[in-house]
């Protein structure tokens, strides 16, 4: 049983079409990239298959699961037990320290209170003794391997990285795939990665290419 | 990491708003809790100063200002009524009982009473040492007095013309105190009791000094007439118990319009007085109201303000898995929090602030208020606090329930 399969999957926005997917599937465990240009429906696509935009058409299987045939609370469980997700810009909260935004993800996960789960994955991103800090006292750097770390303390089956280098320059594009796939193997996790970003192309092989459907949609809406 | 923890993690975040939001809940609910707990007192108080009597007697004047003289003694007499009319009252088949009091001096701003010992059973006290009064100069005094002069059974005491600290004093005729009253909370506590003649012997006595400034006046009652040649003995009012209810219907006209007396109605005046204050204590619950009000749309100003600039936040909470149910609850949990600090902060204060000046202040003291009260009414204030806090609440909470999670995160 593939971890994702999408069958007929359409969607627009307003009234233009932006994803046109007729089939795709990622086996458990392996790596793919999201690959297509600003505007090819990548963010669509990854909200879709978060329960977070339900498309226009077609099915989304996850882990054998209907996501979208789930009421919306239940919807939201599976997302917060099945799946890790990075962002961009990493929206860690503000007014939560950084081990209490890696327990926020637990709890909101429905997964008990772990202090160790927690410490553990601090730890395997080297930031063990930065448990207390508070987002605003840490580099970018830092900041971008909390939002790993909060990605990964849930064990989920799947991480979604949305455009998780383009901000990035060349070194830190690579530390940061390196440590996304060494933390998804390390929790048994697969990794899909949606980035329009050309340097990434040589780490993960598998990969699906999203083409530009029309021209005039908002690139960060689609 | 749970609803109460991550609601407070914001509340701590913007300590400044919410310390206002606290405040001006606060002094809101703080500010109707003194109205509550100072108005029933009080009113507590009246009812029991006047419980067991039907109807006061007294010179013509304001009724409102007979009651308050006699029954409660904190305004001055409307004059004085001859002995022999207050006699014929006390005979008339109406009347169970009835209780002349005669009205003139004071011992250290305490009211000299001068009554029959039936006025310590009308008004429920009780000897706590020493006995009751039985001849001319002896004085059996309230607790409150015997406690703030000092005195003792045995003791001796001058007391002062008028009705107000700071009179001439009466020298050459002493009080002997022969009992002293258990403190009942009324306004037998603040008086000094002792039998009509010595009030007139006092007089009488004050009379033979040729060079007394005083002399012209008549000195039982303040502001009354000037004093006669022949004096007929007189009292300043009398304090009746009716026999049966039929005589409430017909005694007070018989007085009103038949003698040259008074009949004033205790319940009747008190109602009067009471509606005519309450103006007043209507004007701050009000305003106490209208604090509560603006603290509940602070608190729905700064949740608004939350949920946009926390948006995101509430976005990301979502892609990590919570159900619209529990974002639209954490900005619940925030307004009840700020609502139930400030009522209790308010709680606090109020009744902290009545304590405090039933002890600080004298009259209050006088009066027994107390903080230590907690009113029927008090529970409510709770409720009025989590209901405002709720509607506040309310319209973040519902646009949190109804954001559009994938919108927020594709423009972040």
């Amino acid at each position: 049983m593939p971890l994702i399969d999408v069958t007929g999957l359409r969607h627009a926005i307003a009234g233009r079409p932006v994803l046109d997917i007729p089939h795709w599937s990622v086996e458990a465990g392996r790596h793919c990239l999201l690959l297509g240009p600003s505007g090819s429906g990548k963010t669509t696509l990854i909200h879709a298959l978060a329960g977070l935009k339900r498309p226009d058409q077609g099915r989304i299987l996850l882990d054998g699961q209907a996501v979208w045939d789930l009421d919306a609370a239940a919807r939201d469980h599976a997302r917060g037990r099945l799946i890790g997700i990075v962002f961009q810009t990493l929206h860690l909260v503000a007014a939560l320290d950084v081990g209490q935004n890696l327990h926020l993800a637990r709890w909101l996960a429905g997964l008990p209170r772990d202090a160790g789960a927690v410490a553990r994955a601090l730890d395997r991103v080297g930031l063990g003794n930065r448990l207390a800090a508070k987002p605003e006292h840490l580099s970018q750097g830092e900041k971008q391997r909390v939002a790993i770390a909060r990605a990964v303390v849930t064990g989920p089956k799947l991480i979604l990285a949305d455009e998780p280098t383009s901000a990035l320059d060349d070194e830190n594009c690579g530390l940061v795939l390196d440590l996304l796939l060494e933390q998804a193997d390390g929790c048994g996790a697969t990794l899909l990665v949606a980035t329009h970003d050309e340097r990434t192309r040589a780490r993960i092989s598998d990969r699906l290419e999203l083409p530009k459907l029309s021209t005039a949609v908002d690139g960060h809406a689609a | 990491m749970n609803t109460l923890g991550l609601a407070w993690a914001y509340l701590k975040r913007s300590a400044l708003t919410t310390a206002l939001n606290v405040a001006l809940l606060a002094l809101g609910t703080g500010t109707i809790v003194v109205l509550i707990l100072v108005g029933t007192q009080v009113q507590d108080r009246l009812a029991k100063d006047a419980a067991g009597i039907d109807l006061v007697v007294g010179a013509k004047g304001s009724p409102l200002q007979l009651i308050l003289s006699a029954l409660y003694q904190i305004d001055i007499p409307t004059g004085n009524i001859p002995l022999s009319q207050a006699q014929a009252l006390a005979s008339d088949p109406l009347v169970a009982r009835a209780v002349p009091l005669a009205l003139g001096d004071s011992f250290r701003g305490y009211r000299i009473v001068g009554t029959d010992p039936a006025f310590v059973a009308l008004r429920h006290a009780q000897v706590a040492m020493g006995r009751l009064w039985q001849a001319p100069m002896e004085a059996t005094v309230g607790a409150q007095v015997a406690r703030a002069a000092g005195l003792k059974v045995g003791d001796q005491f001058n007391g002062n013309h008028g009705l107000s600290a700071g009179g001439a004093v009466h020298e050459g005729t002493p009080y002997t105190v022969v009992g002293i009253l258990a403190p009942t909370g009324g306004v037998v506590d603040r008086l000094v009791l002792t039998p009509i003649d010595s009030v007139w012997a006092v007089h009488d006595a004050h009379h033979h000094h040729p060079d007394d400034a005083h002399e012209a006046h008549d000195h039982l009652a303040e502001g009354a007439q000037p004093a006669q040649q022949a004096p007929e003995r007189e009292v300043t009012s009398v304090l009746l118990r009716y026999r049966s209810p039929i005589a409430a219907a017909l005694l007070p006209r018989r007085i009103n319009t038949g003698s040259a007396m008074q009949a004033a109605s205790p319940a009747a005046e008190m109602t009067r007085l009471l509606s005519l204050v309450g103006i007043g204590t209507d004007t701050v619950r009000g305003f106490g109201l209208l604090l509560v009000a603006s603290s509940a749309l602070s608190i729905f100003v700064a949740l608004y303000n939350a949920t946009q600039a926390r948006r995101y936040d509430l976005a990301v909470m979502r892609a990590l898995g919570a159900t619209r149910t529990r974002i639209s609850c954490l900005l619940l949990t925030e307004a009840l929090a700020m609502g139930a600090a400030g009522t209790a902060l308010g709680l606090a204060l109020g009744h902290g602030a009545v304590e405090l000046a039933g002890r600080l202040v004298p009259q209050a003291r006088d009066m027994g208020i107390t903080g230590l009260q907690f009113p029927a009414t008090e529970p409510y204030l709770l409720v009025l606090a989590a209901g405002l806090s709720v509607l506040a609440a309310l319209v973040p909470a519902v646009q949190a329930y109804r954001t559009d999670v994938s919108a927020v995160l594709s423009r972040g």
